[in-house]
């Protein structure tokens, strides 16, 4: 039986063994966490008894988390909804219980709901995770009324994780007038390594934000990409000429180290161990390559140790080759359009570094980073567990400099 | 949310509903492209991939259950692109995976390689109804999720060799399960 077919066989499993097996773990990460909660118990015991002598320091004695472990941020959506932003600092899960106050700020009272109540269905936050929640006001509040700031005062909402009465508090103000601009920015989208990068300046300037900010967390990096894509597909479809889209040609570049080699002492086997090659969408740092997802460059990647003890490795994208299709490009004004910037095919001739009947290569690594070496610790700079040693990075630099000679990468690439 | 909820949010074609498929598979999601690809960067544009394929298809289908209907188009577009970079790095976790399995089963006579498939899905099906749950359980992380070894040693909390053992152990009743389902192997 073929590889594929066993493959295929196993993937088709019944849905219940599938679930089963994941609920499985679930099961044994609750038998720990109910361990956990026979010790909490214990603890809320013991913790209840001191309490008749500490009151006064209750909060600070018996509280899971500091203040500054969580913080919360809200944004007013309009229609009584209101979007807060919560980080959970901490390395413990915050569990908020459903349930909301909206509170005056001098007073500190409850504003009373007009009707019902204000609609909140709790959240769970992993431990040093982020997640943003909605809160719906709109049933227990004259929103009309509220979006009339009270005057010389505020409102704050109040969450809590065990009950307004004993439990921890955590409050966040909030003005209830509809400003979208003020949606709260999760505090992980930090600007990017890169962002005092000169080529940030090339790229056109209503683009500029996708790249300016990066962000950890993947939904938020999948909803920024398509936000770019829009706007991506508004500017390229005003600009006056033929746009053409890079294309997966299925060309690879040989590195089975017979032609040549970037290390004299790597046998040829050892060699492609360290180097890796892939058809992407984005880039090192999850930005689109092209204007749309279906534009994807050959990247050409390092393999290098991450450093320390841990004896992995490391991939760090070094070379970018976008793939175009001669046919579809009928004069060298046409455009190509690569990571925010617009390029004739005229002015991406010097990038050239393979042509064939159907298909012409350019190898655009410098127009995703100009310092190889502050690129690679800003790369490396993201994760824990790396950093860029001595031997890491002469090991990098070998292999950039000899992919990167244009007439040694032309010579290597071919058809698959 | 429920999965019910968030399949509404699909017909509704609410945006929301992505959003809200992330927040409840996404881990998983990424845990079966991870395995399979052992890269992040390539993991997170298959899942995200996969994410347009539920949109695609919610409606007109209706899956139940959700996490299993999401994670195979993760699986299968991960193992596409897996098949496709051809020149990607080999060796990672379902690559290894996927050798043991052949071990196990490449010798199988086949007729017609479709009927193959879908017969040795049923028979594999019924053999893990035989496994104690534990052992089950072990058997589809390592072969359907692609979990590494280390991680299954660390989630059953015994040691990697007490996993290989185990599994060696699985697959050695799967052959002889095998060869009384009259398959040669």
């Amino acid at each position: 039986m073929k590889r594929e077919d066993i493959s295929r066989a196993v993937g088709n499993l019944a849905h219940r063994h599938i679930l089963e097996a994941e609920a499985f773990f679930e099961g044994v990460q609750v038998k720990r966490c109910a361990g956990k909660t026979v010790l909490k118990k214990a603890v809320l015991i013991a913790a209840a008894v001191c309490l008749l002598t500490l009151t006064a320091f209750a909060v600070s004695i018996f509280s899971t988390m500091q203040g500054d472990d969580v913080k919360l941020s809200a944004a007013y959506l309009g229609d009584g909804v209101v979007s807060v932003l919560i980080e959970n600092k901490s390395d413990k899960e915050l569990k908020l219980e459903p349930g909301v106050k909206l509170m005056l700020g001098k007073s500190r009272q409850e504003v009373e709901p007009v009707s019902g109540q204000a609609e909140f269905e709790g959240a769970a936050v992993p431990a040093g995770e982020s997640t943003t929640v909605t809160v719906d006001l709109s049933g227990a509040y004259d929103m009309e009324q509220l979006e009339q700031a009270p005057s010389g005062d505020f409102y704050y909402l109040l969450l809590t994780n065990d009950g307004f009465a004993l439990g921890q508090r955590w409050s966040c103000t909030v003005a209830f007038h509809r400003t979208e601009e003020q949606v709260p920015v999760p505090e992980d989208e930090v600007p990017a390594p890169w962002t005092n990068d000169p080529l940030l300046e090339k790229v056109l300037l209503p683009l500029r934000s996708y790249f300016e900010n990066d962000t950890m967390d993947p939904f938020r990096r999948y909803t920024l990409g398509h936000e770019y894509m829009e706007l991506c597909s508004r500017i390229l479809s005003e600009v006056d000429g033929n746009i053409v889209p890079a294309v997966d040609a299925g060309l690879l570049v040989d590195q089975s180290g017979e032609k040549g080699s970037f290390d004299g002492s790597l046998t040829t086997e050892d060699q492609g161990q360290h180097i890796m090659q892939n058809y992407h969408i984005m880039d090192a740092y999850y930005k689109l390559v092209g204007a749309t997802d279906e534009e994807k460059a050959l990247v050409l990647s390092a393999l290098v140790p991450q450093g320390g003890e841990s004896g992995g490795n490391v991939d760090i994208p070094l070379i970018y080759i976008l793939t175009y299709e001669t046919g579809a490009i009928e004069s060298p004004r046409d455009y190509a359009f690569i990571r925010g910037q617009l390029l004739t095919f005229g002015q991406l001739e010097k990038y050239k570094v393979y042509e064939d009947g159907k298909y012409v290569c350019y190898e655009v690594s410098g127009l995703f980073y100009s310092d190889l070496r502050e690129y690679a610790e800003g790369l490396l700079s993201m994760r824990k567990d790396a950093y860029l040693s001595d031997d890491a990075w002469i090991q990098l630099k070998n292999i950039y400099d000899y992919y990167s000679d244009r007439e040694v990468l032309g010579s290597l690439i071919y058809r698959r | 949310m429920d999965d019910s909820r968030i399949i509404e949010l699909f017909y509704e074609r609410s945006e929301q509903a992505i959003a809200e498929l992330s927040k409840k598979y996404g881990a998983v999601c990424s845990r079966v492209a991870r395995n399979i690809l052992g890269s992040s960067r390539d993991a997170e544009e298959c899942v995200n991939d996969a994410y347009l394929g539920a949109w695609n298809t919610i409606p007109p289908q209706r899956p139940d259950p959700l996490m299993t209907y999401i994670c195979r188009i993760v699986r299968n577009i991960s193992i596409a692109r897996y098949h496709s970079n051809t020149a990607a790095k080999r060796g990672g976790s379902y690559d290894v995976a996927l050798s043991e399995l052949e071990d196990c089963l490449a010798a199988g006579e086949t007729v017609d390689s479709e009927l193959s498939v879908r017969e040795l899905t049923c028979v594999l099906n019924r053999f893990l109804d035989t496994l104690e749950p534990e052992n089950r359980a072990m058997f589809v992380c390592r072969y359907w999720y692609g979990d590494p070894v280390s991680e299954l040693a660390e989630r059953f909390r015994i040691s990697n060799n007490n996993v290989s053992v185990r599994l060696a152990r699985i697959r050695g009743k799967l052959k002889k399960y095998l060869r009384k389902e009259g398959y040669h192997i």
